[in-house]
């Protein structure tokens, strides 16, 4: 290696590093987030030059057809997954970096070059050994963690979320510890960066489900109690509800994501409003899986944003409201984050859906919402639940609606 | 290589986990999805160590290895790029006219 190179290589892989650190720092800011990512690009550009310099004498057909492969695939999913109904194929990337670190270790298992012999120091080499082990655990790890968060709540990926920054976590770490077996510097330590940062923000994300990383990475928490006195109706009652409702407040959540019922929302709501009904949206912070999946989703459905309210200004609506209509959400209409002590959800901001005179809640199971928590309003005497797909029994009950007007007229 | 770098290279592995710990404190909720995208992106940065390996002129299972491993973690990288850049557009669009997203 020649000096030029021997210097250029490290002053690629620290600029690489700073960038990484500055951009993950940025991405924590509203304003600064995309700045903060275009860092993290130029960062992996840096890493990549870097590693072009110091392995220049190397055969690059192999590395180029992998880069190529990757990045046709990498394009593919990148503007295929549809970002407003959650991760999507996104844990399946980080499914992906693990596969890669694993491959990597078993390619240093594969000969006695990289590992192993007795020309390397016990230390060393035990060290080395050491990294290899845990580099595959983790990233085994991380290809759990993606597919359980890809396979969604449904699934049992409680914690959907926190599980995601999990993979993240566990990806990095198996990243770092390859990067220590091969002794590349710029690996080891943006592997331990983000295994560092994945880590602390599950932990952010588990604190709002009250939980901790390692109770979300095996489960813990989640409620099995059974429910009592629970009433069910079908979309005909609801609709007669809803037909004699002056003013009706809709709580939608995870549910409507999922169901893609957003359209046949607003259509009852159009229904509603044309009878003389106030129909108003509560929009909780932490409905669907990302902030603002709500809105977008109402807004394609071209619902009115003067309509929107915020889960405080929601809460006082709901008083004199004869109807709350809750789509496919639970955590966050679940009293006992206001009432139970003991509860996971205890201190989390919820809209009070049972202050209105009535409530109907669109559901598909009494399956516990993302935190596992089991939730008393099911069993409230003015909770009624409409079992089935939000959006096959939000157009049963607009057609129900529509009749029984047409019959009053 | 000798033993004295795998344990430079520890040394800065610790450190890094201190700075990542450090550096998303105070991440607003917002901003919990973006990060944990960016993250899982940044996770792959075993590309780099892949790419030395695919080189290598070792045998073939060892480059095949290799080569699997530069795909797989790019894919990961250009994906996860991708993927949260979309989100902060589509956040954007929500204050104003709505252009991100699909």
């Amino acid at each position: 290696m020649s000096t030029a190179v021997g210097v250029a290589v490290p002053i690629l892989y620290l600029a690489s590093a700073v960038f990484f650190i500055l951009g993950l720092k940025r991405l924590c800011r509203v304003r600064s987030a995309r700045g903060g990512l275009a860092l993290v690009g130029g960062a992996f550009l840096l890493a990549l030059l870097g590693v072009a310099v110091e392995a220049g004498r190397l055969n690059p057909i192999p590395a180029l057809v992998g880069l190529a492969a990757g990045m046709v695939v990498g394009l593919a999913i990148g503007y295929g997954t549809k970002v407003e109904l959650g991760p999507g194929l996104g844990p399946l990337l980080a499914s992906a970096g693990g596969v890669a670190s694993a491959a990597l270790v078993v390619a240093a298992y594969a000969t006695d070059e990289v590992w192993p012999s007795a020309s390397i120091f016990a230390l060393g080499g035990g060290a080395r050994g050491a990294a290899l082990g845990l580099g595959f655990v983790s990233g085994v790890a991380a290809l759990v963690f993606g597919v359980l968060a890809a396979a969604g709540p449904a699934a049992g990926g409680a914690g959907q979320p926190a599980v995601v920054a999990l993979a993240a976590s566990t990806s990095g770490l198996a990243s770092a510890m390859v990067g220590l077996a091969l002794g590349n510097p710029i690996v080891a330590t943006v592997g331990g960066l983000v295994a560092a940062a994945g880590y602390s923000l599950a932990g952010i994300v588990g604190k709002a489900l009250g939980r901790s990383p390692l109770d979300i990475a095996f489960g813990r928490g989640r409620g099995s109690d059974e429910y009592a006195n629970v009433k069910a109706c079908g979309a005909e009652e609801a609709a007669m509800e809803l037909e004699t409702a002056r003013k009706v407040i809709v709580v939608p959540g995870y549910g409507m994501a999922v169901a893609q019922a957003q359209h046949a929302l607003a259509d009852v709501a159009k229904v509603l409003a044309a009878n003389g009904t106030k129909v108003l949206y509560a929009i909780h912070p932490a409905a669907g899986l990302i902030p603002g999946h709500m809105n977008v989703l109402l807004d394609e459905a071209k619902v009115d944003p003067a309509q929107l309210r915020e889960w405080e200004d929601a809460n006082r609506e709901l008083a004199d409201a004869d109807v709350a209509l809750v789509v496919g959400a639970c955590d966050i209409v679940n009293p006992a984050a206001k009432e139970d002590r003991s509860s996971v959800l205890f201190g989390m901001p919820v809209i009070e859906v049972e202050k209105a005179r009535t409530v109907f809640v669109v559901k598909r199971s009494l399956r516990p919402g993302a935190s596992g928590a089991k939730n008393p309003l099911f069993e409230r005497p003015n909770v009624t639940l409409v079992f089935g797909d939000a959006k096959k029994v939000l157009q049963g009950i607009g057609v129900e609606l529509k009749a029984q007007i047409k019959a009053a007229a | 290589m000798d033993s004295g770098l795998i344990l430079w290279t520890v040394m800065m592995f610790v450190l890094a986990a201190f700075v990542g710990h450090h550096v998303i404190h105070g991440v607003p909720t917002l901003l919990h999805t973006p990060l944990m995208s960016a993250t899982n992106a940044i996770s792959a940065i075993s590309v780099v160590g892949a790419i030395v390996v695919a080189g290598a002129e070792y045998e073939t299972v060892r480059t095949v290895l290799g080569v699997t491993a530069v795909a797989a973690a790019m894919c990961n990288v250009v994906g996860g790029f991708l993927i949260t850049e979309r989100m902060l557009r589509m956040f954007k669009g929500n204050t104003g006219p709505k252009d991100g997203g699909r």
